[in-house]
């Protein structure tokens, strides 16, 4: 007779062909560190009594154990120095508005998490939580908290509120969507109450899209896909990862860092066999990925406060514009999007130049029509008829504009009429043929009328 | 007798329009009586049995009801309630749990919202969690619970005084809910309508999130309690050992609500799926009209083949007896090809010019719920006359009370049969329920033996929550949600044992002896389990026509058998062809093809008995089989102390059973290993049924292990029968087909359940038929659901019932009816068949067939 451990054994030998394969679909979530399974000699190694955390550098602090580190005001991190950056946070610190709701203030806490997977829900763990902030002579300090035992979770977390408790605003790398309701869950799971809630927090994340991603700008890529290839360091989602922007916007390079894949993994051999050694790397990862993110921060609000004169490209003028005309800043708005296009007809190589432009001049003419400045408007819609490789929605829109603008601004109706019968071939479908044949019927029939006026002028005359 | 009656009610003088109507119709189909009459000329009227009306049982409303709520329900029209209402409602106020089984529409919903509403008024923080099988019938739910929280926030805000009724969030939570309302309906929800499926991926891993839920769950309402048997009720099992670990952390202790259909043994169902005592209540106190239930076999066009006229053509015939006099009816088909094909009939013969209101529907899974909302609408309001429905339409989605219900072949269970039929039948007149056979096995024995089907009580359901492959699925679960303590139980089974060796595999860890387990791994293992299949690997399907994209999946067992190479694999009607089948990926890539056969693949299966729980060689049969007891069951078995064994004489089929003699053969039950590989597959054409083709396979082998039942037929009786060795083997095989269809309907299972194999043991199968020769009827899941040991506990039935399967069916040589079609068995099986039941039954020529032959067909 079978024994019972062997028929288990089996079941959970073929269940976890499944598991493993469920999970190489997602490209995160790899085999662990060094391409081996864990497998029964792990299991067999006795739990060591006293773990020897030496190699972290860190020390026990009200019964946590937390790593601390500071980068000198005169280090640099790529091309900056740290006490540069500390310096214009300060100074632009209220620009952080334009990024998130509520009202950001001094002092920022950037944080960061390493969790044991990707997926949430209650047995995925904050396993790490890093934190970073500039010190008053202008060096940056990161805390990290590391969660050496499961059952440890709670005092953790507690230190961990103590901290965030400080911060006039919480700052993250897509923290919204991923680190922010992880860590909740975590206080819900202890019954605690969790001190993000009600903090305003700023997600460099959706900025740093707008700002410097370099793609075609309509490929939006889906949500949940782009954040698990980010973080898994590999980066299709065209430059946004928090390492591609160090290298590209700070111009600092990493040597021999940890894949975000292999995390977990870590994690999970430390937990098992006591080494921390394997830790070491993480806990660098996620030092280096507090200093860039804060490092972002510090370029963004200093974008945001020295305006379009300061932007790079088009690209980030276009982004501020938006970031302005959001906060309700038109005028702002209006010079960044001229500046834009400015910039863009400067250096018109790329296709990305030319969609900056289209984009930037759409949105121009949208505002300007708010401001009234009709005129304007229409020539930036005649702007982008004459461009190549525009995209057809925004000719159509174009189009419209330019007919209604001529029918009820400029009262010229054959002008209008031009633009009308253009925008009936815009589009296949039959709703909007009607609607632009209507356009092109009344417009007939005015100018009609106005021929008819025309003529018995003349005759009166 | 039933004839008689029906004439007697012919003769009543008060009756209203419809009843005579429907008189008119049952008339009609009955046969024979008038010489005018020759659309019915022969027997295939096999039964007509009258179920006399019922009158109503009242009770008062419940001491303890909240006052505001039992105003609420008489401003609904709700003077009083039905007795069985009341007990319900007592026993949930008391805090215990409750099953309820009464029949359809006898309300007993209420029974479940007014203790629910109850709580919520005395003590808004209260929650609640109901499940249901399916989203449709949430969304049904959701309306009335509604209605009635509308009601109770009226009443409230009319009064003065500032205590007036809370306002009562009702909201559905499954796969449709839009990620942006998830996090508003977990705040404000007292009562969320939810799905097994739902709580097990969506609400328990993230049971934080549900905190408020968790601490103030007072009761979980399971409708529809017969629904989860077999796999999905193994599941259930487990997912409600998790909900209520889950609810021991948050410090709440839930009362459970259920209601089911009809079935044999609802307070064990409800006792094995929560593993906590019940109280039942099974008399209804609703009224009900008189009934008329009628059995149709269609005609035998072809005597030598065995070929019955189509009973698609029949049910028409029949539907449109009805239709014409304006009865509003459901016709429940087997099949979304034949509800479709039933569909268009009726619609031919029935709707007026296009653009007219439709009179004729179709309901079936597939159907967006919008369109569905609206055929259920118009069945209420009687627009629409006619609905023809999947068993989509048999649970409790509300579409009022109608007059007929015809059933285009027997639904496949006892308990199933009486849901369809009780979809008619109203209150206060006279209804009816028809079921016309098809020619497949299972509709031939009931059809031909009516009073099976109406003494016997219906089936019971059965689960295997300790399924091993099922168990550690959700003990892997379990782990992610909450550690497990090194205390804990889960299960029958070693709950530490079990995470013992999935720390060997480094998916739990513990830091000591004394520390919890956690789940280390960086997977959400409810994302790997689903509910309605026990192993979690499958096969996708790939449509490389265009762009390629995944259009299906399949389950890993079935996988080789539909996605061999060249096989055509059809979903809603289109056609592919499998060009590869990539085995280690786990996918088959299919190109969309038009052609005119589908295929069936040839599986060679080879079952090994592993280990054997009991045998019983048949010396002792005489003396004990009338008081046969519950299987015995594998190791240490909690079940048993939940379980109430009956008596055997009630069960399933016993009737048919004669006391007293001996089956001199042997059967077991046990573990067994199976190993099945697809080696070829038939072209056959649709309509005609033509073989057009074959080729020949060569896929990997599968492997499992199951539990299984199996009869040895011993070598003497094998040598004593008088036919040449192959005839002797197809004699084994024609039994072999036949007992499969009969433990099918004494197990209550689906027909992929389970599987049957002859001769394992290839050295046995080389001296042909003259060794003892042994039928398996195989779980057909690895680790076994529970078959097993119940068939072996219903041997003598299911030889009996086997035997007058065989000998009853009309064909001369085997059809598919009985022993299978003759291309497969070959001449002699039917008659080879029948001797070795003979001499299996004591060697003894009581091959009597005759008192088999009840004066059950009245016609």
């Amino acid at each position: 007779m079978s024994s019972l451990a062997d028929r288990i054994r089996g079941v959970i030998s073929t269940g976890n062909r499944a598991t493993r394969e469920a999970a190489l679909t997602t490209p995160d979530s790899r085999l662990p560190i060094d391409g081996s399974r864990p497998a029964a000699p792990v299991a067999r190694l006795s739990t060591p009594s006293s773990i020897d955390l030496s190699p972290l550098g860190g020390s026990w602090q009200s019964e946590s154990f937390v790593v601390d580190r500071r980068w000198n005001p005169d280090a640099r991190h790529g091309r900056d120095e740290i006490g540069a950056m500390a310096a214009s946070l300060d100074r632009c610190s209220h620009e952080a508005m334009l990024f998130a709701a509520g009202a950001p203030q001094v002092p920022f806490v950037f944080f960061d998490l390493e969790t044991t997977g990707l997926n949430g829900g209650a047995g995925t763990l904050a396993f790490l939580v890093g934190c970073g902030w500039f010190e008053s002579d202008g060096a940056f300090r990161t805390r990290q908290f590391l969660l050496t035992r499961y059952a440890d979770e709670r005092r953790l977390l507690e230190s961990v509120a103590a901290e965030f408790a400080r911060a006039g605003a919480l700052v993250s790398f897509n923290g919204k969507s991923f680190d922010a309701p992880l860590l909740e869950t975590r206080y819900l799971f202890h019954r605690l109450p969790w001190v993000g809630s009600g903090m305003p927090h700023v997600d460099v994340l959706h900025p740093a899209r707008q700002f410097w991603r370099r793609r075609p700008l309509e490929r939006q890529p889906v949500r949940g896909y782009s954040m698990a290839t980010e973080l898994s360091g590999r980066d299709p989602d065209g430059g946004c990862s928090l390492v591609t922007l160090e290298r590209q916007i700070l111009g600092s390079r990493r040597s021999g860092d940890v894949p975000g894949f292999e995390i977990p993994g870590r994690y999970f051999q430390f937990v098992r066999g006591g080494d921390a050694r394997p830790l070491e790397a993480v806990l660098e990862h996620n030092r280096l990925d507090l200093m860039t993110l804060a490092a972002l921060t510090a370029r963004l609000l200093q974008l945001a406060h020295a305006g379009p004169g300061a932007a790079r490209d088009g690209r980030e003028a276009l982004a501020l514009a938006r970031a302005y005309a959001r906060s309700g800043r038109d005028h702002h708005a209006i010079a960044a999007l001229e500046q834009a296009v400015a910039t863009c007809d400067r250096s018109p190589s790329g296709a990305s130049s030319a969609q900056v432009k289209i984009e930037s001049l759409r949105m121009l003419a949208i505002l300007l029509r708010r401001e009234r400045r009709y005129a304007d408007a229409a020539g930036c819609w005649r702007q982008i008829l004459e461009m190549r490789r525009c995209p057809p929605a925004i000719l159509r829109e174009a189009t419209e504009a330019l007919a209604i603008h001529h029918e009820h601004r400029e009262r010229d109706l054959i002008a209008a009429k031009t633009f009308a019968l253009l925008s009936v071939e815009q589009r296949p479908d039959v709703a909007w043929r009607e609607a632009a044949r209507h356009r092109v019927a009344r417009l007939e029939k005015k100018i009609a009328n106005d021929e008819l006026r025309f003529e018995s002028l003349k005759f009166e005359a | 007798m039933p004839n008689g009656d029906l004439a007697a009610s012919a003769g009543l003088a008060t009756r209203s329009a419809r009843d005579g109507a429907l008189d008119a119709a049952l008339d009609r189909l009955a046969p024979g009586r008038l010489p005018e009459r020759p659309d019915t000329p022969d027997l295939h009227v096999t039964a007509i049995r009258r179920l006399p009306e019922v009158a109503a049982q009242f009770a008062p409303f419940p001491e303890g009801l909240d006052p505001r709520l039992t105003q609420a329900l008489q401003a609904r029209g709700l003077e009083r309630l039905y007795t069985h209402q009341a007990e319900a409602i007592e026993h949930a106020l008391a805090g215990r749990n409750v099953v309820v089984t009464t029949p359809t529409a006898s309300g007993k919903t209420l029974g479940y919202n007014a203790p629910v509403l109850n709580a919520i008024l005395q003590d808004p923080a209260s929650r609640a969690l109901y499940l249901f099988p399916t989203k449709a019938l949430a969304q049904d739910q959701l309306a009335e619970l509604q209605a009635m929280c509308e009601q109770l926030a009226k009443a409230g805000s009319g009064r003065e005084n500032a205590d007036s009724s809370p306002s009562i969030g009702v909201f559905t939570y499954d796969g449709d809910t839009p990620q942006d309302a998830r996090r508003t309906i977990r705040s404000r929800a007292h009562l969320v309508l939810s799905n097994p499926d739902m709580v097990h991926s969506g609400i328990l891993p993230h049971h934080p999130r549900w905190a408020k839920l968790f601490e103030n769950l007072r009761y979980i309402v399971i409708d529809e309690l017969h629904a989860y048997r077999g796999v999905f009720g193994s599941h259930l099992c487990n997912v409600l050992r998790r909900l209520r670990r889950v609810c021991r952390h948050y410090g709440s202790d839930p009362v459970f609500l259920c209601s089911s259909a009809t079935i044999a043994n609802p307070r064990e169902l409800a006792e094995r799926l929560t593993e906590q005592p019940f109280e039942i209540v099974d008399r209804s106190g609703a009224p009900r009209g008189e009934k008329f239930f009628v059995f149709v076999n269609p005609p035998v066009v072809n005597q030598q083949l065995g070929i019955r006229r189509s009973y698609l053509s029949e049910t028409r015939r029949i539907a449109s007896e009805f239709l014409k006099r304006n009865l509003q009816l459901i016709v429940f088909a087997q099949s979304r090809l034949s509800t479709e094909i039933l569909t268009t009939y009726l619609k031919d013969d029935f709707e007026g010019v296009p653009g007219a209101p439709e009179k004729i529907r179709g309901y079936r899974g597939g159907y967006l719920p919008l369109r569905r909302r609206e055929i259920e609408k118009g069945l209420r309001e009687g627009a629409v006359r006619a609905v023809v429905s999947t068993n989509a339409l048999e649970l409790g989605i509300d579409i009022g009370a109608l007059d007929v219900s015809v059933m285009a072949g027997y639904p496949g269970t006892i308990a199933s049969t009486w849901q369809r039929a009780g979809r008619a039948g109203r209150r206060s007149s006279r209804s009816a329920a028809v079921m016309v056979a098809s020619s497949a096995p299972l509709d031939q024995f009931v059809v031909r033996n009516p009073s099976y089907f109406f003494e016997a009580s219906p089936e019971r359901a059965l689960i295997d929550p300790d399924n091993l492959h099922i168990l550690v699925d959700h003990i892997k679960c379990a782990t992610f949600e909450l550690p497990f303590t090194p205390d804990e139980q889960f299960g029958r089974h070693d709950v530490q044992e079990i995470l013992a060796l999935l720390a060997e595999q480094g998916l739990v860890h513990r830091a000591s002896e004394t520390s919890p387990w956690t789940w280390t791994n960086e997977s959400y293992p409810a994302d790997a389990v689903s509910l309605r299949s026990v192993s979690s690997d499958n096969f996708v399907i790939v449509d490389i026509t265009g762009d390629a994209r995944v259009i299906g999946e399949t389950d890993f067992t079935s996988g080789p058998g539909t996605l061999h190479p060249k096989a055509i694999y059809i979903v809603e009607g289109q056609l592919y062809q499998v060009e590869k089948l990539d085995f280690e990926g786990r996918k088959a890539f299919v190109r969309s093809i038009d052609c005119d056969y589908y295929t069936t693949a040839i599986t060679y299966t080879k079952v090994t008995a592993i280990d054997t729980f009991a045998v019983d060689d048949g010396a002792e049969r005489a003396l004990d089989h009338g008081a046969e007891q519950a299987p015995p069951l594998r190791d240490d078995d909690v079940g048993a102390e939940l379980a109430r064994p009956e008596p055997r004489n009630h069960h399933v089929g016993a009737e048919l059973a004669r006391p007293g003699h001996s089956w001199p053969s042997v059967r077991s039950h046990g573990e067994v290993h199976v190993v099945s590989r697809v080696v070829g597959f038939k072209k056959i054409k649709f309509y005609t049924n033509e073989n057009i083709g074959s080729g020949e396979l060569d896929l990997p082998e599968q492997q499992m292990h199951t539990t299984s039942y199996w009869l040895t037929i011993p070598a003497p009786v094998m040598g004593a029968l008088p036919y040449a060795s192959d005839d002797r083997r197809d004699g084994v095989v024609g039994l072999a087909f036949a007992l499969k269809q009969v433990a099918q309907l004494l197990l209550m299972c689906d027909g992929h359940d389970i599987s049957i194999s002859i001769n394992s043991d290839e050295a046995e199968a080389q001296v042909a038929a003259a060794g003892p020769q042994r039928i398996f009827v195989y779980d057909n899941y690895p680790g076994g659901i529970g078959f097993s040991a119940p068939l072996f506990g219903l041997h003598h039935e299911l030889l009996v019932a086997t035997r007058r399967l065989i000998a009853e069916c009309e064909c001369e040589n085997g059809c598919p009816g009985c022993v299978g079609p003759i291309g497969n068995t070959g001449p002699v099986a039917k008659i080879a068949a029948l001797r070795i039941l003979d001499l299996l039954e004591g060697l003894s020529g009581l091959s009597d067939t005759s008192d088999v032959r009840e004066s059950e067909v009245p016609f």
